[in-house]
């Protein structure tokens, strides 16, 4: 009997140890445990894998720390599957302490994507290089007959000039990619300005070569500037090889993706940005001007974010689809905590949300989908066994009260 | 890993030790690191208000329209910089509460706004974007070709009805009333067991988040630290 008693009223602490344990022991020795995808999942993952290429997608992240272990597992899954899927991703939020999570799981996204087509992208740097050496050979060896022709001193000097600016913009190229390590926004800015740089000083020394033969014979001159279209040509498919490598193989800030950051009035902005998006944010987190982002030239209102993820811990996604959702038609999908889950629920049922990711589950079902194991995965196997504990814990208190409590009637 | 990296690691996690030894009892070191926890809160969110608030959305938006407006004359950018002075003012006049009851009156004109502004919002947005597609989303076919069809739109329409009669307070729940209200309550204990489980769920997971980064993060991370120094 004073057994039973003592179950009836376990000491916390003990609970929570076997919790610890529970918990602990699956973590680190690997126990596989089988689940299913569910519907909501399913139609949130349907939902995004359907996009076109080059769609943008829209995060809000609406939770912080303290439920990094639930929301951060979707939204580094989810915005993994975006880039997989060439769709382009703005990030938001509406709780500022929760946006640089937002933007940890992006970097990171774009950093394992850029990663993972580095050879690829090489590759078609080195081919682009190549073509270019090649060009350039060609339309030096045509000056060089050009020379032997007409003038030798100046083809010399021409020549002399634009192979150190060529090497001078392959080198600024090679820097600002040594410098930008993760082929970011300002990486392109500084390839950008060597091309503009080269350019510039290229046509000022073609000008004054120009001016220098035009005099002694202007058969010459047609040659010399036939052949400086040429190389202009090569130079700028050059560039143009550059970006299409680029735009195939890297993800990088401002082009792929954008973090307008946090703006205070979560119901005001939600209905304001289905005019325009820059009428609040007009910088984004960096404080860059967002006209200047590339990403965001053909993007001003909802009718150009093809799908909605609000990450919440909180009643964001109601206001999301009270707003956003009935009054533009914007598509949602809720990744949330799992005490926020069954408030959504009705709102899968008359058809408000395309799809729900519901706590570690619904985060782990993702994972399954994208063929990718990452912190939810890892964490389920803990979630079942300590899942069983409860149960466990619940059907013996029971047990142990509805002894006592027939050992009592018999008694009196 | 670098040591900036390895620092911050070994902070996290003596605070996490730290606000889990609460669950042995209260102590010195939880209610330090509550403290710690408190402050850095109340200082990150002062600086995102001055930054994306103050910051952004007032002096440079004021800074930028008027910058514009000397150098082009537009008379839109003129005016998109002083109409900030109407939200300022507002501002400004929420802090007169701070300055006893003779002039702390003027704080009402903000509350106002603020209130007519959130209950317009609030009151088309609920309806709109709740009250009608959720009703809307009940109405549904108690007849379809699918079996699971027909239970799921019955118990949707019986749980529904049941749960709202169960509110109704205008009549005491006897006879009819009183039956269809206990079907209520027995729907919304479902779904109270349905929270429950939910919130059983994610507390779980809160403390594999945090287990997983002690084990992961902070021991197998030092380790491999150490590790690769030798």
């Amino acid at each position: 009997m004073k057994f039973i008693k003592w179950l009836t009223n376990i000491d916390r602490r003990i609970i929570f140890l076997l919790m610890i344990v529970a918990v602990l022991v699956p973590m680190l020795f690997t126990i596989p445990i089988p689940f299913e995808v569910g519907e909501p999942v399913q139609n949130a993952f349907n939902a995004i894998d359907s996009l076109k290429p080059g769609s943008v997608i829209m995060l809000s992240v609406d939770y912080d720390a303290t439920s990094y272990p639930e929301c951060q597992p979707m939204i580094v899954a989810i915005t993994d599957h975006a880039f997989r899927k060439d769709l382009r991703i703005i990030l938001l939020g509406h709780i500022p302490t929760g946006l640089p999570l937002g933007q940890e799981a992006l970097e990171r996204a774009a950093a394992e994507y850029n990663q993972s087509h580095k050879a690829e992208y090489k590759q078609a740097v080195k081919r682009a290089g190549e073509e270019l050496k090649r060009h350039t050979a060609g339309y030096q060896e045509a000056l060089k007959s050009a020379a032997a022709e007409f003038d030798q001193e100046y083809t010399i000097r021409h020549q002399e000039t634009l192979d150190s600016l060529v090497s001078d913009y392959l080198e600024k190229v090679d820097s600002a990619a040594v410098k930008f390590q993760k082929h970011t926004f300002e990486y392109w800015e500084a390839v950008k300005y060597a091309g503009e740089e080269f350019n510039r000083h290229a046509a000022g020394h073609r000008k004054l070569l120009e001016g220098g033969v035009r005099e002694k014979d202007p058969g010459y001159v047609r040659i010399l500037k036939r052949a400086a279209a040429e190389y202009d040509k090569h130079i700028t498919g050059y560039q143009n090889d550059l970006g299409r490598a680029a735009d195939q193989y890297l993800k990088r800030y401002g082009i792929d993706f954008v973090n307008l950051g946090y703006r205070p009035g979560v119901v005001a902005i939600i209905v304001g940005m289905g005019r325009e998006i820059r009428d609040f944010y007009h910088k984004d987190y960096q404080n860059i001007n967002v006209d200047s982002l590339h990403m965001m030239d053909d993007v001003h209102n909802y009718d150009d974010i093809a799908t909605l993820v609000s990450f919440a811990h909180g009643t964001a996604v109601e206001s999301w689809i009270a707003y956003a959702g009935a009054r533009f038609g914007q598509q949602i999908i809720g990744g949330v905590t799992g005490v926020v889950a069954p408030d959504l629920y009705p709102y899968l049922q008359s058809g408000q949300l395309a799809g729900l990711l519901g706590g570690l589950k619904g985060a782990s079902e993702y994972e399954s989908l994208i063929k990718k194991k990452g912190l939810a995965s890892r964490g389920m196997p803990a979630q079942s066994t300590a899942h069983i504990l409860v149960i466990l814990l619940i059907v013996i208190g029971s047990m142990a009260e509805f002894a006592l409590d027939l050992y009592k009637r018999r008694g009196t | 890993m670098n040591l900036p990296t390895l620092l911050g690691i070994w902070i996290a996690a003596t605070l996490t030790i730290a606000i889990l030894s609460f669950l042995y009892r209260d102590n010195p070191l939880y209610k330090f690191a509550e403290h710690l926890y408190v402050g850095v809160s109340a200082a990150y969110w002062v600086i995102f208000a001055a930054k994306f608030t103050m910051q952004d959305m007032l002096v440079s938006v004021f800074a930028d329209n008027w910058r514009q407006f000397l150098e082009t004359g537009s008379a839109t950018a003129f005016w998109e910089a002083w109409i900030l002075v109407i939200p300022t003012a507002l501002g400004f006049l929420m802090l007169t509460r701070w300055f006893g009851p003779k002039v702390g009156w003027l704080s009402r004109w903000p509350i106002a706004f603020t209130i007519g502004l959130g209950a317009g919002l609030g009151i088309t947005g609920s309806i709109q974007g709740i009250l009608l597609p959720q009703v809307q989303a009940t109405i549904l076919p108690l007849w379809t070709p699918d079996l699971w069809g027909i239970v799921a739109n019955i118990l949707l329409f019986a749980g529904v009805i049941s749960s709202i009669i169960y509110f109704y307070f205008s009549r005491p729940h006897k006879g009819l009333l009183g039956g269809v209200s206990r079907v209520g309550i027995t729907f919304i204990m479902v779904s109270f067991g349905a929270a429950f489980g939910y919130t059983v769920m994610s507390r779980v997971s809160l403390l594999i988040g945090r287990l997983y980064f002690l084990v992961y993060d902070w021991i197998v991370g030092t380790v491999d630290f150490f590790k690769a120094l030798l």
